[in-house]
């Protein structure tokens, strides 16, 4: 029979009460703590007993054996002395053993204890998880957010950034959740401990919960990424995850170092088997350019309209995702007062393929331009469109045709005729949405 | 993170301002008043002590009635030493020892008369003396 177990213990770091109850229970079938790492704690055998702990937590404290803090000493020797044998440390976290009948408890005033806690909350295991983590996820999440504020349409082109986004946010939401815990636990402690002499103890453990709704935001943000169920991806999560485990359950026998070392490894080599998945799988958008109007499904030539000048070049760009499909075009000549390429004959299809998006697509067109409404709409076979010389441009025109899913954005050097909108309805717009 | 947490957040009327990242003083006036734990710890460290001393000590006077765990101990040695109620005076091995200053003096006149007055105004009220 094995020797020693390592089990997965999640708790609030402030339930203590939760964490005794545990390693009480855990005597009582004969598995007595021995050593604690973050969440993984291990148990040794021994005969079944009871007998009684204390879980605290002491905000100065020094992880080396050798030389502990003097105040730390101090304590320790303090607690001998009551019968409280230190079982296991973890940081700030202490737990103490005592074999005594009737011990004297370690902890005898709450009020004491609620801020002991609350000190360790600012100062050390608490805050560690908490703060270290925003702030190493804000400045990238500050990016994202501008980026998303000041361009949004290219930002939901990328499901990178999506996936980015929405991993940081949920990691924020979840530290921000955690915090306004702590402070609800604390406030009512703190009134409970100076009210009754009573230490208030953490209702219910909701640690496993919150690791669970982390997995489920992880994934929503996966799905969020639109490759959601694409094999390789998955795999490549999957591997990382069981990599990192393996690194951190079992490698607890390692010195920290070599534990370091394997921990940056498994990081390289998962980032690499993403990178590989997400590349394979196709999973960054496709944009195809070509150049030249015999690519374009519609151009001046074909539209039979007279350019501005004979000089000018022609590009399309088909470019997928899975918000949506844009298809791009432009017929461009170089303003040679102004020394810039214009653009004489351009197109922009978007295929919207969520609701929601073509909803905030269509506000942000309207509001640009309101003119013209309905204007020769059973030609375009919309269900709404606008058209109004170009603002930037007075000698073009520009058009806003709304469908279903889709929205068409053209400038022309020429007002379009009824059989040039049938043209481009049939060739152009039918053909692609 | 769960529909339940949320939904005590939304009740509790509590948002995102009211998190504060110093946390709360507690609502009891350091020191205004003293527990009977604190009582007898000054009590004991009229005299130069240390804290497994005080532990026994404060046994014996009550004869077992009140108790001083060490946790609760060392966090209020620690807490009278920065409010200057007491002082350290020597380390022996890993003992500490402290003793009670001038202010720590003062704090537990204080408490005594305002325990005595208690007594008084209980005899002169209640008992009608």
């Amino acid at each position: 029979m094995a020797k020693t177990k390592k089990k997965i213990e999640i708790f609030d770091f402030y339930d203590v009460e939760g964490m005794q109850r545990r390693l009480e229970a855990m005597a009582q079938q004969g598995w007595i703590i021995e050593h604690i790492d973050n969440d993984i704690w291990t148990y040794r055998k021994e005969q079944p007993q009871n007998i009684h702990f204390a879980v605290t937590h002491f905000d100065s404290y020094s992880n080396s054996e050798a030389e502990p803090d003097r105040g730390q000493s101090e304590y320790l020797e303090m607690c001998a002395a009551a019968g409280w044998q230190l079982a296991a440390q973890y940081n700030s976290l202490f737990v103490f053993i005592n074999n005594n009948e009737n011990p004297v408890p370690l902890e005898t005033d709450a009020v004491t204890q609620v801020e002991n806690i609350n000190e360790t909350m600012k100062t050390g295991f608490g805050s560690h998880r908490i703060y270290a983590a925003i702030v190493l996820l804000i400045l990238p999440f500050a990016r994202n957010l501008m980026e998303l504020v000041t361009d949004p349409v290219k930002f939901v082109n990328d499901p990178g950034h999506l996936f980015t986004f929405s991993v940081i946010a949920a990691y924020i939401a979840m530290f921000a959740v955690e915090k306004l815990n702590y402070r609800l636990w604390y406030k009512k402690a703190a009134r409970a401990a100076e009210a009754a002499g009573e230490f208030t103890p953490v209702n219910k453990n909701r640690q496993p919960l919150a690791m669970i709704a982390e997995v489920i935001l992880l994934l929503v943000a996966v799905e969020l990424s639109g490759k959601s169920f694409d094999p390789l991806f998955l795999t490549g999560i999957y591997i990382s995850l069981a990599l990192a485990s393996a690194v951190y359950f079992y490698g607890l026998k390692l010195k920290k170092s070599v534990r370091l070392v394997a921990a940056v490894a498994v990081i390289a080599l998962s980032t690499a088997i993403m990178y590989f998945s997400v590349n394979a799988a196709g999973f960054t958008p496709v944009e195809i350019k070509h150049s030249g109007e015999e690519n374009m499904p519609v151009s001046m030539e074909k539209l039979d309209i007279q350019p501005t000048t004979q000089e000018y070049v022609s590009f399309s760009t088909e470019y997928r995702c899975f918000l949506f499909d844009k298809y791009e075009g432009s017929q461009e000549y170089l303003k040679t007062d102004a020394g810039w390429m214009v653009d004489d004959f351009s197109y922009t299809l978007v295929k919207v393929k969520s609701p929601g998006f073509y909803n905030s697509l269509k506000r942000d067109y309207i509001n640009k331009l309101n003119h013209n409404k309905n204007m020769g709409i059973e030609y375009w076979k919309a269900r709404e469109t606008y058209d109004d010389t170009d603002m930037a441009y007075k000698d073009h025109y520009k058009y806003q045709i709304f469908y279903i899913d889709a929205i068409l954005i053209m400038r022309t050097p020429t007002v379009l005729s009824e059989k040039q909108i049938s043209t481009i309805v049939s060739d152009f717009v039918e053909r692609y949405i | 993170m769960t529909i339940s947490n949320i939904d005590i957040i939304m009740k509790s009327g509590i948002t995102i301002f009211d998190i504060n990242l110093k946390g709360d003083k507690m609502p009891r006036e350091k020191f205004q008043t003293l527990t009977e734990q604190m009582f007898y710890i000054l009590i004991c460290l009229q005299n130069e002590c240390c804290g497994i001393d005080i532990m026994e000590m404060v046994k014996q006077m009550t004869d077992g009635r009140v108790n001083v765990g060490p946790g609760t101990l060392y966090n209020l040695l620690e807490q009278f030493n920065d409010e200057q109620i007491i002082k350290f005076t020597k380390t022996v091995g890993k003992k500490r020892s402290y003793i009670l200053t001038d202010k720590g003096r003062q704090l537990l006149e204080k408490e005594y008369n305002r325990l005595l007055r208690q007594v008084n105004d209980y005899q002169k009220y209640a008992k009608g003396e």
